[in-house]
């Protein structure tokens, strides 16, 4: 395979249309009824340590949004809340992981805790465009390389916080595949995230 | 997951005998949902103060996703429920709680009285409190009833809207 296979794009190209179609989430058997889907998702794939060659091609990893999350998406929406103009991915660890919750938060999350032995000194930057037609999403890939040692994640999780194993901030979602990710050392990690509310008519 | 409004509209006929009551879901717009994610993840403009508004049934309306507050072709407002002292009636103000559980709700009823007769088929929700708008006006959503209902002058119209968001069934 050449270093960079153009087949990937594609890839994601089929799971970002797959996504705002819906036709993930039918495939989830989540019922899409009147008067808006909510969704968000995360498109994730390795690369090896050239940054370039494929190790593990696209995948969505589909998110559950928390009570706090959702509560802000509320309270600046309608009610001149508290803004949180900045918004960071983080991943969650697979050991030790049992669950999420939609009652999570950052302070709080007893059924899954950070990974952070990635060597980007902080959690990286999630920087969506405005949105249009009802959804954001970055433009620019977000990369945790991996450290010195392997790894398996379970899944990623969008924060307002960007210090690594950092407690404060809000916890927006978190999203987990159905099996463990294995990452080799120095493996790159990358995602982009997107969140669709979609009017259904 | 989903994102869903609940309208409850409650008529009082003119000497405040109870009338009609419906109780309907919005559609919400594309105006709508690009405000909230910009405002929630883009720090975007937030309004502090929303309003609800009648959508008359003539002409019968058609609403559409696609609307906005500056265009909505298919639907007019009916302008003649307001609130407020007299010069200066607006729109009944939206006046939520704070978000619990992913739940925004009316904290009391919106009242606004009738002044010229009419018949009703529906309800919106927007930052405007009356007029054209600016820049920063958006249409949250629309609702329709089954079918247009009568109003007269000086009767009341009592509205209460709920937010929820919360996994899909």
């Amino acid at each position: 395979m050449n270093a960079y296979d153009p087949r990937s794009r594609d890839r994601l190209s089929d799971l970002v249309q797959e996504f705002r179609t819906g036709a993930y989430l039918k495939r989830r058997n989540v019922a899409s009824e009147t008067p808006v889907l909510v969704a968000g998702s995360f498109f994730a794939r390795v690369l090896e340590a050239d940054g370039v060659t494929i190790a593990r091609d696209w995948d969505l990893i589909g998110n559950t949004a928390t009570y706090e999350g959702l509560n802000i998406l509320l309270e600046t929406g309608f009610r001149s809340g508290t803004q949180y103009t900045a918004w960071y991915a983080g991943l969650i660890n697979n050991s030790g992981y049992t669950s999420t919750s939609l009652s999570d938060t950052m302070a709080s999350h007893s059924g899954w805790s950070e990974y952070t032995s990635y060597s980007e000194s902080t959690r990286r930057q999630w920087s969506p465009a405005a949105a249009a037609t009802g959804f954001v999403v970055n433009s620019t890939s977000m990369s945790f390389t991996n450290g010195g040692a392997s790894a398996n994640i379970i899944g990623c999780f969008i924060t307002s916080d960007n210090t690594k194993s950092g407690t404060s901030g809000k916890l927006w979602a978190t999203a987990v595949e159905s099996s463990a990710r294995a990452l080799a050392a120095s493996q790159v990690f990358q995602v982009y995230y997107e969140i669709d509310l979609v009017p259904q008519s | 997951m989903q994102i869903r409004g609940t309208l409850v509209l409650a008529y009082y006929h003119p000497g405040g005998k109870p009338g009609w009551v419906r109780a309907f879901y919005n559609g919400v717009t594309y105006q709508g949902v690009n405000h909230l994610l910009n405002a929630g993840f883009r720090g975007g403009f937030t309004a502090a103060q929303w309003y609800l508004g009648l959508v008359s049934n003539a002409p019968v309306p058609a609403v559409s996703a696609n609307d906005t507050y500056a265009s909505h072709a298919g639907w007019d407002e009916f302008p003649y429920w307001l609130a407020g002292p007299p010069g200066n009636q607006k729109r009944p103000q939206w006046s939520p709680g704070a978000a619990g559980t992913a739940l925004l709700a009316s904290t009391a009823p919106s009242v606004g009285t009738i002044t010229s007769a009419g018949t009703v088929r529906g309800a919106f929700v927007s930052n405007v409190p009356s007029g054209v708008g600016s820049g920063t006006s958006v249409l949250w959503s629309t609702g329709l009833m089954s079918a247009g209902l009568a109003v007269a002058v000086g009767g009341t119209l009592s509205v209460t809207y709920s937010i929820r968001i919360r996994e899909a069934p």
